[in-house]
């Protein structure tokens, strides 16, 4: 009896993702675009998980990407996987506007604007969710406030598109 | 060529002690008047014969001579020559990285930092970014690049920065075979090299068993149970491989960071 019961918790377990993807995307500016007075050349969009610490520079080791800009406007298509323990989390986010590649590169980066954002829940355990942010022009503010992301703007859960991504006050990924 | 001449005549304009550029090469007097004379005299010298060998185009010897004036006068001048003889020799990253540390060591006069950001941007542009796909995190995985073992750090992917031009890239680890890529890369690409390390097939001496006593062997509830733990196994097995499975991966055509 129960070897037959262990055979059916894995069968039935095999079905349930505990993961979760956030596709976002990040509609960047053009090369040349001024950051106060100083043009942009690269961005770096680095990630972390369950912070909202901005007031030091994060580690290295937390993911990041860094793209030079074209001469147009661009949108950066991320895919972040979060493990299942980072599933319920808040994700942070840091867009560093950069003089040059280089200085993107940097570690810590080398920034001469920044975008810092917050979404407090970004995840839903064995879904894909979507959010496009515009970070297309660079803030020119000495000291940049955080971006909160509402929740109910992070879609996933039904297809197209909608106003708001909750009903009731509950996201449809939670109903 | 010129461009970089000019820039060493400019350079050893800056270095020179003379009045006319004492407020302007404000870390160059505060170096010369806190270091020990003769370490700023041996400084100088070696500059001056970094100046010799540039415009003979010795630039090897050059370089030797820049880093040497660099390390033991710390000017900024110094610094800025390396960069530039580093790109005479091709050697973009390290030109880049020169003149990225230039930048953030030193305050310069405007037309140093002028021209500084003028050959950042220009270095910047030829460096060559190579993401090793196909290489997971494997316990002694190591990456040379024409020969030369490079530090990995803990960014995932793995992205190498490399000058244009011929490469051979290898990537070893243990109980895998190693896997090679060689071809030249252009100025300034953005590149992916495939670089899968497959898991070598291991010999392991086949356990011979020995033989059953007969007793046992006979009897029924010894091949029940053997059957059971087959069923159970499997079971287990499909059920794992099938929960694994299911995870999701990052969008296909997206940037795949993961948390």
């Amino acid at each position: 009896m129960r070897p037959s019961c262990s055979i059916l918790a894995a069968l039935l377990c095999s079905a349930c993702a505990q993961n979760a993807v956030l596709d976002l995307d990040v509609e960047l500016p053009a090369a040349g675009t001024l950051a106060g007075s100083t043009p942009i050349e690269a961005v770096t969009v680095q990630l972390d998980s369950d912070t909202a610490d901005f007031d030091s520079d994060w580690a290295a080791g937390l993911p990041r990407q860094t793209v030079s800009l074209d001469a147009t406007r661009t949108t950066l298509q991320l895919s972040v996987l979060a493990q299942p323990d980072h599933v319920e989390r808040s994700l942070a986010l840091r867009v560093y506007y950069c003089t040059s590649l280089a200085a993107c590169e940097a570690t810590p980066v080398e920034a001469q604007a920044e975008l810092r954002v917050v979404m407090p829940r970004a995840f839903y355990r064995g879904v894909a969710t979507r959010y496009r942010l515009v970070a297309s022009s660079p803030p020119d503010g000495t000291t940049p406030g955080v971006l909160e992301v509402d929740p109910c703007d992070v879609a996933g859960c039904r297809d197209g598109e909608m106003a708001s991504w909750c009903e009731g006050g509950v996201h449809l990924c939670d109903r | 060529m010129m461009a970089t001449f000019a820039s060493l005549l400019l350079a050893a304009l800056l270095v020179a002690p003379r009045p006319a550029h004492a407020q302007t090469d404000t870390l160059s007097t505060q170096a010369q008047s806190s270091a020990d004379d003769t370490q700023v005299a041996e400084g100088r010298a070696a500059y001056a014969r970094g100046l010799t060998a540039a415009d003979e185009v010795r630039w090897s010897d050059a370089l030797r001579e820049f880093e040497r004036a660099y390390e033991l006068a710390r000017v900024p001048s110094a610094l800025f020559n390396v960069g530039t003889t580093l790109r005479a020799l091709g050697r973009h990253v390290e030109a880049r990285d020169a003149i990225l540390r230039l930048l953030r060591d030193h305050t310069l006069n405007d037309a140093m930092l002028a021209e500084a950001q003028g050959i950042l941007r220009e270095e910047a542009a030829r460096v060559v970014h190579a993401e090793l796909a196909g290489l997971a995190d494997l316990e002694g995985l190591e990456v040379r690049v024409d020969g030369r073992r490079v530090t990995l750090g803990a960014e995932r992917p793995f992205i190498l920065a490399l000058d244009p031009g011929a490469h051979v890239v290898e990537a070893t680890a243990p109980a895998h075979a190693t896997a090679r890529w060689e071809g030249s890369l252009a100025d300034g690409a953005r590149t992916r090299l495939e670089l899968r390390l497959m898991p070598l097939a291991i010999d392991e001496p086949v356990p011979v068993a020995p033989p059953p006593a007969s007793s046992v062997a006979e009897s029924p509830w010894l091949w029940v149970s053997l059957a059971a733990a087959l069923v159970v196994g499997a079971g287990l097995g499909v059920g794992l491989w099938a929960q694994d499975d299911a995870q999701l991966d990052p969008t296909p055509g997206r940037v795949g960071l993961r948390l």
